[in-house]
């Protein structure tokens, strides 16, 4: 059964043209109503409108205007014109109807054949619609295919150049309420183990270790897909950082971590690296050391903008941090 | 002829060390009691010649299929001796020889001699017997939204991606001495037997989990990242070498739990089994009443003393 909303100006004799032609169609449920019930507010539900011209679009353009406000998803409208100017029809159809018909030449069969096409049209651009919509959607999380380096040539690097390149400080450091139970050299040793596993996770995304001291260091990642490369590296770090604390090295419990990423340009050395000072590592040591918390990953908005869309959904803003966003990992909602 | 040599030359070995009476003291250490006279065929009361004694007793202990048991036996007798004496077995380089023909190795982490084969990791670790009731540490681990995933991406991207995912499992679980029982493309059943199973099966889920990132990130061909359910649950179950068919209270409880009571990209391990935990990382977990009893779930990432 078609719902069919009929709009006509106060006083019209519209209304009982309309139930003439269409008193046999048992498929349509006739409602009438005029403008002024447009004055207040309007819910009935259609498939199809049905709204007469009075005089001209111009003269009409407010009762219609308030019509299509009271619908948050607007049916399709057919316009019975009086007024047969080519100019008239082309602002009805600017305004979205799907089809005017003059009210000299309105039957049985135009009517119907109105009716029908016009709620294919709005079927097909409602399909069409969606269609867009989920390709939109796997654009976005199209999984990008992440060029990790197979070699790298550090060498290929000039001392005192400048680099665009991404940047990961680590620090791990053992907890207050554990720290009695180890000797200062058993302490080293966790350090330099876990100074280890930085290396050896960096290299395995194209990057290496920059510079270590003690508990914290840097890698460094310039080859291949840099960003998503260091940020890869970074996630795998912290994630399986538990796994590394308890099985690979035997200890008791996990170890406090604090990881931030950032991007930018800056000098590079391939030794002396205790003496390169820049901007790009003064504010990753401002994010590591002063905006991270213990177990938490940061990322600057620098790293997020560049990151591949699959990566990104892993992090939520969680800050400011110079005056830009930072985001924090996020493993999973879970829900 | 592997296994004909090695029993020879452990029918040797036992009637070369031992009398009569010390084999059916050995057998009975072994499968219990056995009425030698009538293994034999010899008459009561009668001498029972050494060498017929142990050929006859080793012979019974293949037929009942106590192979690996026997060579176990053999291999702690050998080094510990046997009522109290010394024994010497002069041959058993060749035995242990013959053994490693025949498919048998001696496990020094388990401490036994156990079945293997090339290139697979048996089900029975080796060593279980069909029929025998064992406790196991089973998990029960699925990707979430498998029908959906199928209905969206072509078989081929599934396969494919489902295939990467079961290698990083069967890596995870195998590296640590666990057993994939069952397995349906998107999930199955873990068990975990020897050692400290249930620490080694709470670290392979951990593993499988703190993966799954990187899996996303470079294994899986599908556009959209995959999440899973990990449930751990310790008891009893019997042994069938189609282990497919293997079922029990813990087994069904394993399933239950992760289906019903486990969130996504998180590890649920049951009441009972918590409490085989090591004591270090129970503080990880975080406890939650479900039916008048605790569960308890781990959630990534891991760390830090709060």
């Amino acid at each position: 059964m078609k719902e069919i909303n009929v709009f006509n100006y106060d006083g019209s004799g519209f209304p009982a043209k309309i139930k003439k032609i269409m008193k046999n169609e048992k498929d349509c449920n006739m409602n009438y109503y005029s403008y002024s019930d447009l004055n207040k507010k309007f819910s009935k539900k259609a498939d199809v409108i049905l709204f007469e011209e009075e005089d001209s679009f111009i003269s009409s353009s407010g009762s219609f205007n308030k019509l299509i406000s009271s619908y948050d998803q607007m049916p399709p409208v057919i316009v019975i014109i009086s007024n047969k100017e080519i100019i008239n029809i082309v602002r009805w159809m600017r305004k979205g109807t799907s089809d005017c018909l003059w009210i000299g030449d309105i039957n049985k069969d135009i009517l119907n054949n109105s009716i029908k096409d016009s709620i294919e049209f709005t079927e097909s651009k409602k399909r069409k619609i969606k269609k867009d919509k989920k390709i939109t959607a796997q654009n976005i999380l199209s999984r990008k295919v992440i060029n990790i380096p197979e070699t790298t040539n550090w060498n290929s690097l000039k001392d005192n150049n400048y680099y665009d390149y991404c940047l990961v400080m680590i620090e791990a450091e053992i907890d207050k309420t554990a720290i009695g139970r180890y000797s200062t050299e058993a302490i080293e040793k966790i350090y330099q183990k876990v100074k280890s596993e930085s290396e050896s996770l960096s290299t395995h995304f194209g990057g290496k270790n920059w510079f270590w001291t003690n508990n914290s260091g840097v890698q460094i990642f310039y080859f291949g897909d840099r960003v998503d490369c260091a940020v890869l590296s970074a996630i795998t770090f912290f994630v399986r950082f538990f796994i590394f604390c308890i099985e690979k090295i035997g200890l008791e419990e996990v170890l406090n971590l604090r990881i931030g990423v950032h991007d930018g340009n800056g000098i590079y050395q391939h030794t002396k690296t205790s003496q390169i000072t820049s901007d790009i590592i003064n504010s990753l040591n401002h994010l590591t050391f002063q905006y991270t918390k213990n177990n938490t990953l940061t990322i600057t908005k620098d790293v997020y903008d560049k990151l591949s869309n699959n990566l990104k959904l892993y992090f939520k803003k969680s800050g400011l941090f110079e005056g830009r966003d930072i985001y924090s990992y996020h493993f999973y909602d879970a829900k | 002829m592997g296994i004909t040599r090695l029993k020879r030359l452990i029918t040797e070995e036992l009637s070369k060390a031992f009398d009569t009476n010390k084999i059916g003291q050995f057998t009975n250490s072994l499968i219990g009691y056995i009425d030698l006279y009538k293994l034999t065929g010899y008459p009561p009361n009668t001498s029972i010649p050494r060498k017929e004694a142990a050929k006859q007793v080793v012979e019974h202990i293949y037929k009942i299929n106590k192979i690996a048991p026997l060579l176990n036996y053999f291999i702690y007798v050998a080094q510990t001796g046997f009522r109290g004496e010394s024994v010497k077995f002069t041959n058993m380089k060749s035995v242990i020889c013959e053994m490693k023909e025949c498919g048998y190795q001696y496990d020094r982490e388990l401490n036994k001699v156990v079945l293997v084969e090339k290139n697979t990791k048996r089900s029975d670790w080796g060593f279980l017997e069909d029929g025998g009731s064992y406790n196991f540490c089973f998990i029960s681990i699925d990707i979430s939204k498998n029908s959906r995933l199928v209905r969206k991406y072509d078989n081929s991207l599934i396969q494919k991606t489902y295939i990467n995912f079961k290698d990083l499992v069967t890596k995870a679980v195998e590296s640590r001495k666990g057993r994939i029982w069952n397995w349906e493309g998107d999930g199955g059943l873990l068990a975990f037997h020897v050692k400290d199973f249930v620490n080694l099966a709470l670290l392979s889920a951990v593993d499988i989990l703190s993966s799954m990132p990187i899996f996303n990130s470079l294994s899986n061909y599908l556009s959209e990242d995959i999440y899973i359910r990990i449930a751990l649950n310790a008891g009893k179950a019997t042994y069938k070498k189609d282990t497919v068919t293997i079922n029990s209270d813990a087994i069904s409880k394993v399933k239950e739990l992760e289906k019903k009571h486990t969130s996504l990209m998180s590890i649920t391990v049951s009441q009972s089994t918590f409490s085989h935990i090591d004591i270090n990382l129970r503080k990880y977990f975080t406890a939650k009443n479900v039916n008048s009893e605790n569960i308890y779930q781990l959630k990534f990432p891991v760390g830090g003393v709060h």
